[in-house]
C-alpha cells in the first residue's frame, strides 16, 4: 500500500481486498466487551477538520482509539486557523509535533495532496472538496460484501448529486477496481462534464435501472444546490430522482438501499425507504470504524498478518 | 371499408412536382384507387405533408377573446398544417403540468391538429428559476418543445442549466437570438433617424 491514502485510485485491487479483509478481522472487536488493541500504542494521529464532519470526525477518533494511538482533534474552528494561518503552516506545526498519520476533511478539493507534500506521516483524506472521500467507498464496499458476500460483478446505481459528490468519486474508482457495475443516475445539471470519461455507465432513468441493481446509493442533495439552478424544483428533483416506496418495490429481491448521510428524508429518500430492512445506513457507520481502524493500522506500518493475530 | 377520408387526387402536384394522380386510403396514401373514394379534380393544387407550425400563440387559457384553440387550430387546418405548437405566454402561463395539459386537452377536442403546448423554460417567464420540465414532459401533453418566447432566457448559466437538463428527456428549447439588455426602452431602429428624432434605438 502506498504511504498515504488519498485517493480511491491509490488502491489497487489486493490493497482495497487487504483493506476490507483486515477491517473484517477489526470488526470482530466490537462484540468484544473490551474493544481496544494496543496495536498503535505510542503512534500520534492527528484529525485535522476544516470543515465540520462530526460523523466522520466521530468515525476516525474512535478508530484511532481502539488501536490505542494517542488522537489530537484538530479543528479548524478556533485554531490559529482561524487566525489566518495557511495550510503548509498548519502542516509545519503537525510536523514539528510528530505526527505518525493525519486525518484531513477541507473543503478545498486537492488539499491533502498539498499536504501530502510537507508531512514525513501518512495522509488520509477524510474528504477534499469536491473530489474524494475514499474511507466512505471502503465502507460502503465494505457493506456491500456484509450484505451481499461480495462485490465483483455487482451492479450499483449511485442517484444523485455526482458533480459535487466526493462519495460519487471514491465510488466510482474504487468499485471499478474491486469489479462492480456502476451506473450513474442524475439529472444531466449534476453529472461533471467528462463524466462520460468515468469507469461506468450514465443515465438519466431511474426506473429503469432501479430493476437490475443490486445496490442503490442515494446521494444527499445539499441545500445550497436546491437553489443553485440545477433542478426546477425539491418536488421535481424528488419525483425524478428520489427513492421511493414505489421504486423500491421494483428492486431485485436482496437488492440494498445505501445513503452515506446525513438523508433529507422526503427529498432523495423517503422515510419508509430510509427505515426499511434494505436500508443499510446505519449498519454503515459501523463498518466506518472498523475500515478505518483497517486503514490506519494498515498505513502505519502493520501487516495483514499481525492484524489478524491481534485481533484473534 | 373505405370512409370518407378516401379520394382519388386528380392532376395534384406533390411538393410542386409533375401532375399525377394521388390514392388516399382512409387518410393514408396507397398505390391504387380505393373502392368508394370520392373523385376531386386537384387540378392546378399542390400536394404537400402536413405542416407544422413551430410558434403559434392560441392564447387559451387567459385571452379568450383574441384566440382560443378552437380558432386557431381551425385556421391552422385550412391552411394545412396539420400540428401547431401553442406557445407558453397564456395566463397563466404554461409552466406547469397542469396549464400544458389543459391546451392539449382542448387540442385534442377540437379535432382540427394536433396540439403541442410550449412549456416555459422559466417559472412566469421571469427568467429567474426553471420551471418543472420534467414534469411537464411526462404529462399527458409530453412537452417537447420549451420555450419563454420573446422574453428569451437572456441569464447565460440558466440557460446552460436549461439545455442539460433537457438531456433527460431530449427536449430543446426555441430561444429568440436577443439579449433584452441590449434593446432596454428601445423605440425604434438605432442609426440615422433615431438620432435625428432622439428615440431610443
Amino acid at each position: 500500500m502506498n504511504r498515504h491514502l488519498l485517493s480511491a485510485a491509490d488502491l489497487n485491487r489486493d490493497d482495497a481486498l487487504l483493506v476490507l479483509d483486515t477491517a473484517e478481522e477489526l470488526a470482530r472487536l466490537a462484540d468484544r466487551p473490551i474493544k481496544k488493541l494496543p496495536t498503535l500504542r505510542g503512534r500520534t494521529v492527528v484529525n485535522l477538520f476544516f470543515e465540520d464532519s462530526t460523523r466522520t470526525r466521530t468515525s476516525f477518533e474512535l478508530a484511532a482509539k481502539r488501536l490505542s494511538a494517542d488522537v489530537i482533534n484538530f479543528s479548524a474552528k478556533g485554531s490559529s486557523v482561524s487566525k489566518g494561518e495557511s495550510l503548509k503552516d498548519t502542516a509545519l506545526t503537525l510536523e514539528a509535533m510528530g505526527a505518525d498519520a493525519v486525518v484531513v476533511r477541507h473543503s478545498a478539493s486537492g488539499a491533502p495532496h498539498r499536504l501530502a507534500h510537507w508531512i514525513r506521516g501518512s495522509v488520509v483524506n477524510a474528504g477534499d472538496g469536491t473530489h474524494e472521500h475514499p474511507t466512505q467507498a471502503l465502507l460502503d464496499a465494505f457493506t456491500m460484501r456484509q450484505r451481499l458476500g461480495r462485490v465483483e460483478g455487482l451492479h450499483v446505481t449511485i442517484v444523485g448529486d455526482v458533480l459535487h459528490s466526493r462519495v460519487a468519486r471514491s465510488n466510482v474508482l474504487l468499485l471499478h477496481t474491486l469489479g462492480a457495475e456502476v451506473t450513474l443516475v442524475a439529472p444531466p445539471t449534476l453529472l461533471p462534464v467528462g463524466v462520460d470519461a468515468w469507469p461506468c455507465d450514465v443515465s438519466f432513468d431511474l426506473d429503469a435501472v432501479v430493476p437490475k441493481s443490486d445496490v442503490v446509493m442515494m446521494l444527499r442533495v445539499q441545500r445550497e444546490r436546491m437553489h443553485g439552478g440545477f433542478f426546477p424544483t425539491t418536488r421535481e428533483y424528488s419525483r425524478r430522482y428520489g427513492l421511493d416506496a414505489r421504486r423500491m418495490a421494483t428492486l431485485p429481491d436482496d437488492a440494498i438501499v445505501m445513503h452515506p448521510g446525513p438523508m433529507n428524508r422526503g427529498v432523495e429518500i423517503a422515510a419508509e425507504v430510509a427505515d426499511s430492512v434494505r436500508s443499510t445506513i446505519v449498519e454503515q457507520v459501523a463498518n466506518g470504524v472498523s475500515v478505518r481502524m483497517a486503514v490506519l493500522y494498515l498505513l502505519l506500518g502493520g501487516g495483514m498478518a499481525e492484524a489478524v493475530e491481534s485481533a484473534a | 371499408m373505405s370512409g370518407q377520408n378516401s379520394w382519388v387526387l386528380k392532376g395534384v402536384r406533390p411538393l410542386g412536382g409533375e401532375p399525377t394522380t394521388l390514392f388516399v386510403d382512409d387518410g393514408v396514401l396507397v398505390d391504387a384507387e380505393p373502392s368508394g373514394a370520392q373523385s376531386f379534380d386537384a387540378d392546378g393544387l399542390i400536394a404537400l405533408p402536413g405542416l407544422v407550425d413551430l410558434h403559434t400563440h392560441l392564447r387559451e387559457p387567459g385571452r379568450e377573446d383574441a384566440e382560443t384553440v378552437e380558432t386557431g387550430t381551425l385556421a391552422a387546418a385550412l391552411g394545412g398544417f396539420t400540428a401547431v405548437h401553442a406557445m407558453a405566454n397564456t395566463e397563466p402561463v404554461a409552466d406547469v403540468a397542469g396549464v400544458v395539459e389543459q391546451v392539449w386537452r382542448l387540442g385534442q377536442d377540437a379535432g382540427h391538429c394536433d396540439v403541442h403546448p410550449v412549456g416555459a423554460v422559466t417559472v412566469g417567464l421571469r427568467g429567474e428559476q426553471l420551471a418543472e420540465l420534467g414534469a411537464m414532459a411526462e404529462s399527458a401533453a409530453r412537452v417537447r418543445v420549451f420555450s419563454d418566447d420573446g422574453k428569451c432566457v437572456h441569464d447565460p448559466m440558466l440557460m446552460r442549466r436549461a439545455l442539460e437538463y433537457l438531456r433527460a428527456f431530449d427536449g430543446v428549447i426555441a430561444q429568440h437570438a436577443q439579449d433584452p439588455r441590449l434593446t432596454d426602452g428601445a423605440q425604434m431602429n438605432e442609426g440615422v433617424q433615431s438620432a435625428r428624432l432622439g428615440l431610443v434605438g
